[in-house]
């Protein structure tokens, strides 16, 4: 009962003080920024889809740390939870499913890989292809795992071997703009061609950055649902 | 339209709070956690939010945009938010087995 009570204060407080914090900060941002990145993405860095170009291009360091946080992530479940005994994966499931997940699954993966190389000319990215990738493969080990029987489309030690292969793909990426004289996952100051803006190859490095983390998010999230649902 | 947005992001929040203060069960803390994320996205997406602007992949020059930052932070905080709900996830699951609950009242009293 006292647990309720406080929970109503502190929830009312934190409403409260959002309320006052949003509405006397004064105009959204958007209204008032001077630096809009969509006027000069395409002089910078060749890619036409803005968020990616932000992503790989001014931001790439941090999406190293966000691939960082994947992988540690994934590296301490399959620490936490060891995959010994899947009782999940014991369910039967009815014909009508398993004929729909096997019809399905080749558009997934296509709709994965073209959302992954499309990244830098359409909507979409490394980040968005990647989930789908791994959603196709977590879908097929879910499917098609009877009686505690694992199968799945790609090995579980072929999963961690892409995935620490993307990421150190990513990171030689990073030492090859290095060495060319830039900065650390520089672009368009190594000198790269940056191509004609709107077509596949164009962009520099943002196409090699996004094929890289598409595969590091995929593996690495197939992973993490993995192990846990395999407990 | 913002405004509506922005009531909403509270009201999660709010929800979120309280959740997390009242409940001692390990799973729905995550969910707790989960709402509040949520609300956080809400908030991040408003701030690049233009009136009838469009999405930004460049196509012409005098086409107004909204601004990429914002979605560019808030890919960010999902894949963080993600990784952290798996983690706490997995540490349910592992305090489960040990414990056998997932109760943190009942983990406290059995610290002794």
């Amino acid at each position: 009962m006292t647990r309720t009570l406080i929970g109503l204060t502190v929830a009312a407080a934190v409403g409260v003080l959002a309320m006052v914090t949003l509405w006397g900060s004064g105009p959204m941002p958007s209204a008032t920024l001077q630096i809009d990145y969509a006027l000069r993405v395409v002089q910078d860095t060749g890619a036409v889809n803005v968020v990616t170009a932000i992503l790989f291009d001014y931001r790439g360091l941090d999406t190293l740390g966000e691939a960082t946080v994947i992988f540690t992530a994934s590296a301490v479940l399959a620490f936490l939870a060891p995959r010994s005994h899947a009782s999940m994966l014991s369910v039967r499931l009815s014909m009508l499913i398993l004929y729909g997940i096997a019809i399905l699954l080749p558009f997934l993966m296509v709709f994965g890989f073209s959302t992954i190389i499309f990244g830098h000319v359409s909507p979409g990215g490394g980040f968005t292809g990647g989930v789908m990738l791994s959603s196709s493969v977590v879908i097929f080990a879910i499917a098609y795992s009877v009686g505690g029987q694992q199968s799945f489309v790609i090995p579980v030690l072929a999963k961690k071997y892409i995935e620490n292969g993307a990421m150190l793909v990513f990171v030689a990426i990073g030492f090859l703009t290095l060495g060319t004289g830039g900065a650390f996952l520089a672009n368009a100051a190594t000198g790269i061609g940056l191509g004609e803006a709107g077509t596949l190859l164009s962009g520099g490095i943002i196409p090699y950055l996004n094929l890289a983390s598409g595969f590091k998010v995929g593996m690495g999230l197939a992973l993490i649902i993995i192990s846990l649902f395999a407990e | 339209m913002t405004q509506s947005i922005l009531i909403g992001a509270i009201i999660l929040t709010v929800c979120a709070f309280y959740g997390l203060i009242t409940h001692r069960h390990m799973i729905r803390l995550v969910i707790s956690l989960n709402i509040l994320d949520s609300a956080v996205l809400l908030v991040i997406v408003l701030l690049g939010y233009r009136e009838d602007a469009v999405a930004p992949i460049v196509r012409a020059a005098d086409v107004e945009y909204v601004l990429g930052l914002p979605h560019a932070l808030s890919l960010t905080a999902i894949v963080i938010s993600a990784c952290t709900t798996a983690l706490m996830l997995g540490y349910a699951v592992r305090v489960y087995r040990l414990r056998g609950t997932v109760y943190l009242d009942q983990l406290r009293r059995w610290r002794g």
